[in-house]
């Protein structure tokens, strides 16, 4: 989308237009879900926040003065609600952080043998690259969330430092050594799942 | 991916660390305090790296296909329908009101046909 259209359809949400906010949760829900399902690790949460996410897109639509891209916008949006639920699912002692539910794993499936088989991957392969993602996921969950964040923007959603910084409010700096100590302990937590 | 400020940071920790007992033999120590601030960046490189096409291996994973609808139907039951109400035109009328309406109605007409003899008579 250019920036004209990104700016009518914004001007639209603004008005409260049915159709535009239509399209733009078409637009922008695989990106919102992906995000939030990186960090939770689950497919009913993941689901439920991203309703949430836009719901407070256009409870909040005129609160956008358009300093950030849109899509930047949306991912802070996005980031304060899963840290939101991450915090109250810790308070339910949910045990969420080592269990991927089925449909996790059915989603992981889905999405590794996509994107591993880029011709065609064969049974065992497909079933090594859910293992894989799998494991991976379940090491995600476990890293605590500034770090779950800054990992999943930069190397699943793949975001620019630029970007990162926007929607963390956090400086250069920082973001860069956080996510050094996140990638180190996501190795450490692969390492120890895999042995 | 280059990543300069944790490549200070991991920089950092092995220069401290040879630092503090070299200070005696200052000719022995310079080999020994340069080798792993070549070889962190190469190992963090290499882990970023690593985790990058593992991570990015994961892809993206869909929505359901049914999310813009589900939303808008949230954000009308929580605004009451006063947003995206997509109530049907019987939906929409005021039914007491419109019973009301035809009652008053056909109270006026029938008053108007009892006086009506009685006005085409009058004259």
């Amino acid at each position: 989308m250019d920036l004209r259209d990104e700016g009518e359809l914004i001007r639209r949400l603004q008005q409260h237009d049915e159709k535009a906010f239509r399209q733009c949760v078409r637009l922008y829900q695989d990106k919102v879900y992906s995000l939030v399902f990186r960090m939770l690790g689950s497919q009913a949460e993941a689901e439920d926040v991203s309703q949430e996410v836009f719901v407070t897109v256009f409870k909040s639509i005129d609160s956008f003065r358009g300093d950030s891209k849109f899509s930047t916008w949306l991912y802070r949006i996005a980031a304060n609600h899963c840290k939101n639920r991450i915090k109250y699912l810790k308070r339910r002692a949910h045990k969420q952080t080592g269990e991927l539910d089925d449909a996790a794993e059915h989603e992981l499936l889905g999405s590794s043998t996509s994107t591993l088989g880029q011709k065609q991957a064969s049974p065992v392969e497909a079933l090594e690259g859910v293992q894989l993602g799998s494991i991976v996921q379940r090491a995600i969950t476990k890293l605590d969330e500034e770090h779950r964040l800054l990992l999943v923007l930069r190397d699943v959603e793949e975001l620019s430092y630029e970007e990162i910084m926007q929607v963390t409010g956090l400086a250069e700096g920082t973001v860069k050594s956080r996510l050094h100590r996140a990638r180190l302990v996501l190795k450490e937590e692969i390492a120890r799942h895999t042995k | 991916m280059s990543d300069p400020a944790g490549t200070k940071h991991s920089e950092e920790q092995p220069g401290d660390a040879a630092g503090a007992p070299s200070s005696k033999e200052p000719a022995a120590k310079e080999p020994a305090a340069k080798e792993p601030a070549v070889k962190e960046p190469k190992e963090e490189e290499q882990t970023a790296t690593e985790l990058r096409s593992l991570l990015s291996g994961l892809g993206n994973v869909s929505a359901p296909s049914d999310l813009s609808e589900r939303v808008p139907q949230l954000i009308e039951r929580r605004s009451r329908g006063r947003f995206f109400g997509q109530r049907r035109l019987h939906e929409r009328i005021p039914f007491v009101w419109v019973s009301l309406g035809m009652l008053i109605l056909s109270a006026l007409l029938y008053s108007v046909l009892r006086m009506a003899p009685s006005l085409l008579s009058s004259p």
